[in-house]
């Protein structure tokens, strides 16, 4: 066996062939034991001659001894005999030759797929050469009708996983915004909760003013003649929505409970009514009812009615609540920073399918929350080159950041524990409001495992980076953070 | 005489010819009914010219061919009466059935 192995080595030409054979012969001479991860065992080990290309291709001829490629049909037939039925034969009695004459080329194509397969295996265990994508193989067309007296020799070419290179990504500079949440913010939250409280209460007197509620009739006449949805009897109507014309608005504003106003209405030129556009309508608008929002009272009553005892209390947690959420902005926001950072000093060798892969879902993304926007088919056309061109940018940065943070990862020794898993489906149920048992059992299935598996270790990859990053304190100015926040709590309220 | 090719209709390969084979030298093979023995075995030794074989001795039996019911119908036929013949061949002799 050795020298078949030898006299196998000094026939390939090539130096990387000889360099694999040496490998092989490394491995020889360390232990004979050829078994593989899955039990199968080479009678001989198989050689390779790798060839490194462009774009992560990877050009390697592969030759396998002929003895695996019979201990291997030996096994098939082993295989086969039981399950076969041949006329005349018991199953399992039926012999060799007769098997071989009927189920040889099943056999063979067999013997050499998996003898192929795990030669990959082999190959990506012994020299860490491993294909992304099932390899194009060449030279094992005839597989069914292959000599058994010859060394199985065929060409595959796959491409590998990319490669990155970290670069000097300890003590990058990142910034920090920082920014002390005014107490203007926490009052805007407050007012913004007791206008959710607000009633509407009918005003006896006085006039009619934005924000208040009016209940009107109303009808409208183009030429003396009335046109679809013209009028309406009793419409409960708000000042300042901007439903109605600005024309309508001026003129209901001002008025008294009972008055009746006129306003004159031009519509649009694309207003979506043939009828209607471009016209002018005159409204006749009777005011029947005003009433206007009375805001009930910052007082313990309201805190109470809020969850809290006092009216410091609910200022308190409101602070807390708007701190904790400036707090994860601002972490997103340096994790971001640092993921942009960390692609840009890193350098990457990339695999084209997987570029075009990436670039190409980024793309259908788009497209489909496109779609959902209801924007049309022309609109999207006419963007076309525009969203490839962005397509392009985003898929190639999410493919360098995943390849990144794996290879930081890895350097960081970020491990990802149970506890982590309790945490995100914690964090999870909180935002999702369900009940922590729901998402943990939601969580904890293969596939969402797998997902959250990645997506903690990105965080944690990335905090790792944070940790060794020089971290630059930015002020912000106070308004921008404002409206950010009210937006926020805005939100929040709504919730 | 009957040409060989019209005597022997195969070889009968299973499990119990499989076992003649290996104990006795034996072959089966189905045949022309209407063939005699001393046809049969010439007709063998000229078709296994090659392997220059000797026949020692046949033995015949006349098979029924099995009844078969044609379903829907009321006509039941049968497959065709056959005679099998088992041939031993000189010890050391050989020949390639499968």
């Amino acid at each position: 066996m050795t020298d078949q192995n030898k006299d196998s080595r000094e026939q390939s030409p090539e130096e990387t062939g000889a360099e694999a054979a040496a490998d092989a012969a490394a491995t020889l001479e360390n232990n004979d034991d050829y078994t593989m991860e899955n039990g199968y065992q080479w009678k001989e080990p198989p050689a390779f001659d790798i060839e490194h290309k462009d774009n992560c291709v990877c050009v390697v001829k592969v030759t396998i001894p002929k003895s695996n490629l019979n201990a291997m049909l030996d096994e098939i037939f082993e295989e086969v005999n039981d399950s076969a039925q041949i006329p005349g034969f018991r199953r399992g009695k039926a012999p060799r030759k007769l098997l071989e004459k009927r189920l040889g080329k099943y056999a063979r194509s067999n013997a050499v797929e998996r003898l192929a397969e795990y030669a990959t295996q082999w190959l990506a265990d012994k020299h860490e050469v491993a294909p992304i994508a099932p390899p194009e193989i060449e030279g094992l067309e005839d597989a069914e009708n292959i000599a058994t007296d010859e060394d199985l020799c065929y060409t595959m070419t796959f491409e590998t996983a990319g490669k990155c290179e970290l670069g000097a990504y300890e003590g990058m500079e990142i910034e920090k915004p920082v920014a002390e949440l005014p107490d203007s913010a926490v009052d805007s939250t407050i007012e913004n909760m007791r206008t959710r409280f607000g009633r509407y209460e009918p005003l006896a007197e006085g006039e009619a003013a934005e924000g208040d509620q009016v209940i009107i009739d109303f009808t409208g006449t183009i030429d003396g003649e009335a046109f679809e949805g013209n009028s309406a009897e009793n419409y409960p109507y708000i000042l300042g929505s901007q439903r109605f014309s600005p024309e309508m608005e001026t003129a209901i504003t001002g008025a008294k409970a009972g008055d009746t106003v006129t306003a004159e209405v031009t519509f649009p030129e694309d207003h979506p009514s043939e009828e209607l556009s471009g016209k002018t309508a005159v409204f006749e608008i009777k005011v029947n009812e005003i009433k206007r929002r009375e805001l009930p009272d910052l007082d313990d009553e309201l805190a109470k009615r809020l969850g809290h005892d006092t009216v410091d209390e609910l200022r308190e947690s409101v602070r807390a609540r708007m701190n904790e959420n400036t707090d994860t902005q601002v972490r997103d926001f340096m994790r971001e920073q640092a993921r942009r950072k960390l692609v840009e000093c890193c350098t990457f060798e990339l695999p084209k399918t997987q570029v075009e892969r990436a670039i190409d879902g980024e793309y259908s993304n788009m497209e489909q929350r496109m779609v959902e926007q209801h924007v049309s088919a022309e609109e999207i056309e006419k963007h076309r080159e525009e969203m490839k061109k962005d397509a392009e940018e985003r898929g190639l940065f999410m493919l360098k950041s995943t390849y990144a943070l794996q290879e930081l990862a890895k350097k960081e020794q970020v491990e990802v524990t149970e506890s982590d898993f309790e945490d995100y489906a914690k964090r999870m149920s909180d935002e999702m409001q369900q009940s922590y048992e729901i998402m943990k059992e939601y969580l904890m299935s293969d596939d969402m495992r797998n997902m959250m598996e990645y997506q903690i270790k990105d965080t944690k990859a990335l905090d790792a980076l944070l940790d060794k990053a020089s971290i630059v304190l930015k002020p912000i100015d106070d308004e921008e953070t404002d409206t950010d926040k009210n937006e926020d709590d805005k939100e929040k309220a709504d919730a | 005489m009957m040409e060989y090719h019209k005597i022997v209709d195969r070889p009968i390969v299973t499990e119990e010819s499989q076992i003649l084979r290996e104990k006795a030298n034996q072959y089966v093979f189905r045949v022309n009914p209407k063939a005699n023995k001393r046809q049969i075995k010439d007709a063998i030794e000229e078709m296994f010219r090659k392997e220059e074989i000797k026949v020692v001795s046949v033995n015949t039996m006349n098979c029924r061919g099995k009844m078969r019911r044609q379903i829907g119908t009321r006509n039941n036929g049968r497959r065709a009466h056959w005679k099998k013949a088992i041939i031993t061949l000189r010890a050391g002799d050989e020949i390639e059935l499968i």
